[in-house]
């Protein structure tokens, strides 16, 4: 599975980017990475940032493990 | 014929209601056209209608209820909330099906808004959603849950390693059966918890703690302590998702069947 990483001033740029009810909130991976999945590219919610969103690397997807 | 199919419908589309549709759901309607939302077509709002029909002895137990199926897309109306008439948030963009919402396993969830602390009615609560496909298939993590610091919450979790894990509170329960699709809910007294698929038992715990979280409940995801975990995400589909004052087996049985009457309908 391959996920979207922004680096440092993608994060800051993107991050918190809100559209009505719809939301970007990068998640942590296993390396401290913000990570969001793919699907945001293709989510006409956020077509006014799609340009910033396609810059951002593709990279696979570790997860962090966590325990309740 | 024509004229006895005629007085039929009618009679069907104003029973609860008085204004067209049964008066919850034309409450959401009301609501979706205040907020500017499109919505469902008619076919679909006539079936919603009698699921509506179907679910009114117990409606009034609903704290939270969102149908997240009907057509593809219309984000904006499956996110209200029929119970409470507010709409719930979306994070990272989960995909929006005719059986329901999906997610993608890495990211995307929802917010239900959902505050137990406020909730000051809730002593007994049944929570639980409708997975219309294998839910032990595919990336299936936490499905749906909120818990603060102290770990105070609810939680359904199915982890990869099969381990199934309620939480109400910090009552953390692993003996029970593997749910996998369907109406899967969990009943808590404060006392007792009971996991159901459909009218099933799957298992039965003694807990100590009644429901309680100061923090919102997710979808697809768990909210701990504020912050979604980036291993518990599921690529499950959710049909509906429900927090109410504790249901009866038999008002578990009328959801189920309202809801896959539905769903085999459209």
């Amino acid at each position: 599975m391959e996920v979207l990483k922004a680096n440092t001033a993608q994060y800051e740029a993107l991050n918190g980017f809100t559209n009505g009810n719809s939301h970007i909130s990068f998640i942590q991976d296993a390396n401290d990475n913000w990570i969001i999945g793919k699907e945001i590219l293709t989510d006409d919610e956020f077509l006014e940032i799609r340009n910033q969103l396609e810059q951002l690397k593709v990279i696979p997807y570790n997860p962090k493990n966590t325990e309740i | 014929m024509r004229l006895g199919f005629g007085f039929g419908l009618q009679y069907s589309r104003l029973s609860g209601g008085g204004s067209g549709y049964n008066a919850n759901y034309q409450s959401v309607i009301d609501y979706a056209n205040s907020e500017g939302l499109t919505l469902p077509n008619s076919t679909i709002q006539n079936l919603q209608n009698d699921f509506a029909i179907s679910i009114k002895p117990f409606f009034s137990k609903l704290k939270e209820l969102h149908f997240w199926s009907g057509e593809a897309g219309l984000s904006g109306f499956k996110s209200i909330d029929w119970a409470r008439l507010i709409k719930a948030d979306y994070y990272n963009s989960p995909t929006f099906l005719a059986n329901g919402i999906k997610g993608n396993g890495t990211s995307s969830y929802a917010d239900l808004n959902f505050d137990a602390d406020a909730e000051t009615t809730i002593d007994s609560l049944t929570f639980g959603f409708y997975a219309p496909n294998d839910i032990t298939s595919g990336v299936t993590e936490a499905i749906m849950g909120g818990s603060n610091a102290s770990n105070e919450g609810l939680l359904f979790l199915k982890r990869n390693n099969d381990d199934t894990i309620f939480s109400v509170n910090s009552s953390v329960i692993t003996s029970f059966a593997e749910p996998t699709q369907g109406l899967i809910s969990l009943s808590s007294d404060g006392t007792t918890a009971i996991l159901r698929q459909g009218t099933t038992t799957l298992g039965t715990e003694t807990i100590s703690t009644q429901f309680k979280s100061s923090e919102s409940v997710f979808l697809l995801n768990r909210n701990a302590n504020g912050t979604p975990q980036s291993s518990q995400f599921t690529n499950a589909t959710i049909s509906i998702s429900f927090i109410a004052d504790e249901l009866t087996v038999t008002e578990l049985g009328i959801l189920e069947t309202a809801i896959e009457t539905f769903l085999n309908a459209i």
